[in-house]
């Protein structure tokens, strides 16, 4: 055992050594978190992520003011967009009606409210939001915001836990749909942030997670959706509904 | 050993705990509601209410004060309260705060109304999954069957007497102890749409399913004794071994020997004691048992479309909807049928997303006689509705039916998705509903007072706060005092009336829905209406 030991600690003042050689070690910098831009252009420099966010926001007529106006955007992810309108296909097809197949079909109506409710008149990092504790919401519930279109919307930042201290860990940044006003701390439909504080010229974008896979399940004619995947405007079932009652264009 | 203690003795040198705070504090709240009730915490329309509120003081008229979303009159701002009014056209809800465009919740405010939870019905923790029909019991007056897709009621189940996809219940919303259902197994991982009572006493169950109790061969229609046993029979079968296996020439099956090959919405017993079963399918079936083996029954198929009639053995009747020169049911609609009512003249009303059936015309709607299931004459509805129709309500009494769906106009009169009809198929536009907000009507019926119960997705009715749920008069507009309840949310598939023990109307509503005025519910909830 002693000589294991020994063997051991020779080894790792080997490693220490060598790995502290100063020629291998190359100086990154710190990332720039600004983006040369409006938020809008940042949208535009990544097609990967937001080619179809890009396509909504032109629908919905917000280019502008994502543009010049002072706002903080929590951007959904092409994917988001992508399931969504799965699912209002799905539904479509049960009801034996003609699917979606251009987003130029939903009315911009329908986009605008949708999307405003991702994008606030402020300008906020993840900094500058109260904690928010979704299994103990009444002591940090987050702080309610009324959201560009005007409908309210919790932004919180959880606090994760580290080495067993409560709310010692890392930081990140939740946006909720209250569904319902009636029950303003029990009918949250939640996102959370996967990049945040990305800084532009007129504010900061936020970008939301987004599943690849499309937990639905039907049975007996009852779609099932698992809420825990984020999907474009919250609630595909209230985005479905908003699409049909504005009509869809053939 | 010691080079270790060297290099961890080296790392601690005091100028290298230069700690970086990662994260600065989060911003604190500026407004904060603080624990407890207002005071007093429930009243009627005008009372004026004491929350304690902090940091409102100096903010005078930036803030606005709300109640269940609705905007109050602010009395006094205290350092740690504040008064308001109570509006006229306020609901059960949660205080808010709006200030500088920030939302700060408080506690609720329960505003007194007309229509209330009945607190005798003590179905608190409701089925387990949604309850899709509810008729009267037909054995003891004053108990109900409930049936649907749920696994559980009042958490009462037990090994011994499970519950599934249907259950008795008595006049306080609880299983009645002495006269359990016997479910068992139930429709394992099927649904019952349609639970009807039959002249014997007995019920049919149809849905959606193959198996009833652990007995398979059945399709989605079957015949339940008064405590939900399968109606069985014996039957002899071939036995293609019958030295090895004795036991294969006999076997015990559903004694209704019919149903088909999808799903049935809506089935009900004609006075002839015949059944009439309306779904999306495109078959008849029954087993033929005489050329069928104990592992491999013979299916009869006959091709039928969406509506048909049954004999009490569960044979079909050719007389009806079913085409003699072509052996073949007529074609039915060209889309989906979503739901099906009995109305008065011995007529079946059928609704869906169609525009033709059985080759004509028919808007989304049509009238069947209930004798031989030729479209009626005596039923007109013109153009019909110019979308899909959800659901279909009859009240007996008043002899009016209410169509729900995503349509727009019915007959070339404009109608926001609800349309109540006469009898004979025209519109009745005494009737009239409202506005609705973020959301549309699933669900509208009538009581027999002549007022109608709406429900769905909407949150205001008429301009006014009603989120999900409103109680009309029979010209559409809210009844002031009947329409403070809080959020509903979910939906409601059916509805049946009972006085309540102190002699007001009321009514129990089902469904697949978890919340009444801002109350938990579970799927059923039994309202008194104060008159």
């Amino acid at each position: 055992m002693n000589a294991i030991n020994k063997i051991l600690s020779f080894a790792l003042l080997l490693l220490v050594m060598s790995s502290c050689n100063k020629s291998n070690y190359q100086d990154g910098g710190t990332l720039d978190p600004v983006f040369k831009g409006t938020t809008f252009d940042y949208l535009e420099s990544r097609p990967d992520v937001f080619d179809s966010l890009t396509k909504v926001i032109r629908l919905a007529g917000l280019e502008q003011a994502l543009k010049s106006e002072e706002v903080t955007f929590f951007a959904p992810p092409t994917e988001t967009i992508q399931k969504t309108i799965r699912i209002v296909n799905l539904l479509l097809k049960s009801y034996g009606k003609d699917t979606v197949y251009n987003l130029r079909q939903i009315k911009p109506a329908v986009w605008k409210k949708m999307l405003s409710r991702y994008i606030f008149k402020h300008k906020k990092s993840l900094t500058d939001y109260p904690q928010v504790d979704f299994l103990n919401v009444p002591v940090f519930p987050g702080q309610p915001y009324v959201s560009y279109g005007g409908d309210v919307m919790n932004i919180g930042v959880k606090y994760a836990d580290a080495g067993g201290v409560q709310y010692a860990g890392e930081r990140s940044l939740y946006l909720s749909f209250i569904a319902s006003l009636s029950s303003p701390t029990t009918s949250w439909i939640s996102s959370p942030v996967a990049t945040s504080n990305v800084t532009t010229s007129n504010g900061y974008v936020h970008v939301l997670r987004f599943a690849t896979s499309l937990n639905i399940t039907n049975t007996g004619g009852l779609i099932v959706l698992d809420f825990t995947d984020h999907y474009f405007g919250f609630d595909p079932f209230l985005f479905y509904n908003d699409a049909l009652d504005n009509g869809i264009d053939r | 050993m010691p080079v270790v203690t060297l290099l961890v003795l080296a790392g601690c040198k005091k100028d290298d705990e230069n700690r970086v705070q990662l994260y600065p504090d989060g911003p604190k709240a500026s407004i904060r509601f603080l624990d407890g009730l207002p005071s007093p915490s429930q009243g009627r329309a005008g009372t004026i209410v004491t929350f304690k509120v902090m940091g409102l003081k100096g903010k005078e008229s930036k803030f606005k004060f709300l109640i269940g979303q609705l905007q109050t009159e602010v009395m006094t701002v205290g350092d740690s309260s504040i008064s308001v009014r109570i509006p006229a056209d306020a609901i059960t809800g949660g205080a808010a705060v709006e200030y500088d465009n920030q939302y700060f919740f408080g506690p609720e405010f329960r505003v007194r109304g007309n229509l209330l939870i009945d607190p005798s019905f003590v179905a608190f923790n409701g089925a387990k999954g949604p309850i899709l029909d509810i008729v009267d019991a037909t054995s003891v007056a004053g108990s109900y069957v409930i049936a649907g897709s749920f696994t559980n009621y009042n958490s009462l189940a037990s090994p011994a007497t499970p519950v599934y996809d249907i259950a008795k219940i008595d006049k306080t919303g609880t299983l009645t102890a002495a006269n359990k259902m016997l479910t068992r197994t139930g429709t394992e991982g099927g649904v019952i749409y349609s639970i009807t009572p039959l002249a014997s006493g007995n019920y049919l169950a149809s849905g959606f399913f193959s198996k009833y109790n652990e007995r398979g061969g059945i399709y989605s229609v079957t015949r339940l004794f008064q405590r939900a046993q399968l109606d069985t029979m014996t039957v002899d079968l071939v036995n293609p071994d019958p030295i090895n296996n004795p036991n294969d020439s006999k076997d015990t099956v559903a004694s209704f020997n019919g149903g088909v090959n999808g799903a049935i919405q809506y089935a009900y017993e004609t006075d002839e004691e015949q059944i009439i079963a309306v779904g999306n399918f495109t078959e008849y079936r029954s087993n033929y048992y005489t050329r069928s083996t104990k592992a491999n029954k013979v299916a009869n198929r006959v091709l039928m479309n969406q509506v048909l009639k049954m004999n009490a053995d569960g044979s079909l009747d050719s007389s009806f909807n079913y085409n003699l020169a072509l052996h073949k049911g007529n074609p039915g609609g060209n889309g989906p049928v979503v739901a099906a009512i009995r109305i008065s003249g011995g007529r079946l009303l059928v609704v869906g997303a169609f525009t033709t059936f059985n080759g004509q015309m028919a808007s989304r709607i049509v009238c069947l006689d209930e004798w031989d299931g030729a479209i009626s004459t005596d039923f007109n509805t013109g153009s019909g509705a110019d979308n899909a129709i959800g659901t279909v309500t009859y009240n007996e009494e008043t002899d009016r039916i209410l169509l729900t769906g995503e349509f727009h106009s019915f007959n070339g009169v404009p109608a926001n998705g609800v349309v109540m009809l006469k009898p004979d198929g025209s519109v009745d536009q005494s009737f009239q509903l409202r506005s609705t907000t973020n959301g549309k009507v699933t669900y509208a019926a009538q009581l027999n007072s002549g007022d109608v119960i709406i429900a769905g997705t909407f949150q205001k009715y008429d301009d006014k706060v009603r989120p999900g749920f409103a109680y009309l008069g029979s010209d559409g507009a809210a009844i002031q005092g009947y329409n403070n309840t809080g959020t509903f949310n979910g939906r409601i598939y059916k509805m049946i009336e009972r006085t309540t023990d102190l002699g007001y109307p009321g009514v129990i509503l089902v469904g697949d829905f978890n919340k009444f005025d801002n109350t938990d519910v579970n799927n059923i909830v039994y309202l008194e209406i104060r008159k």
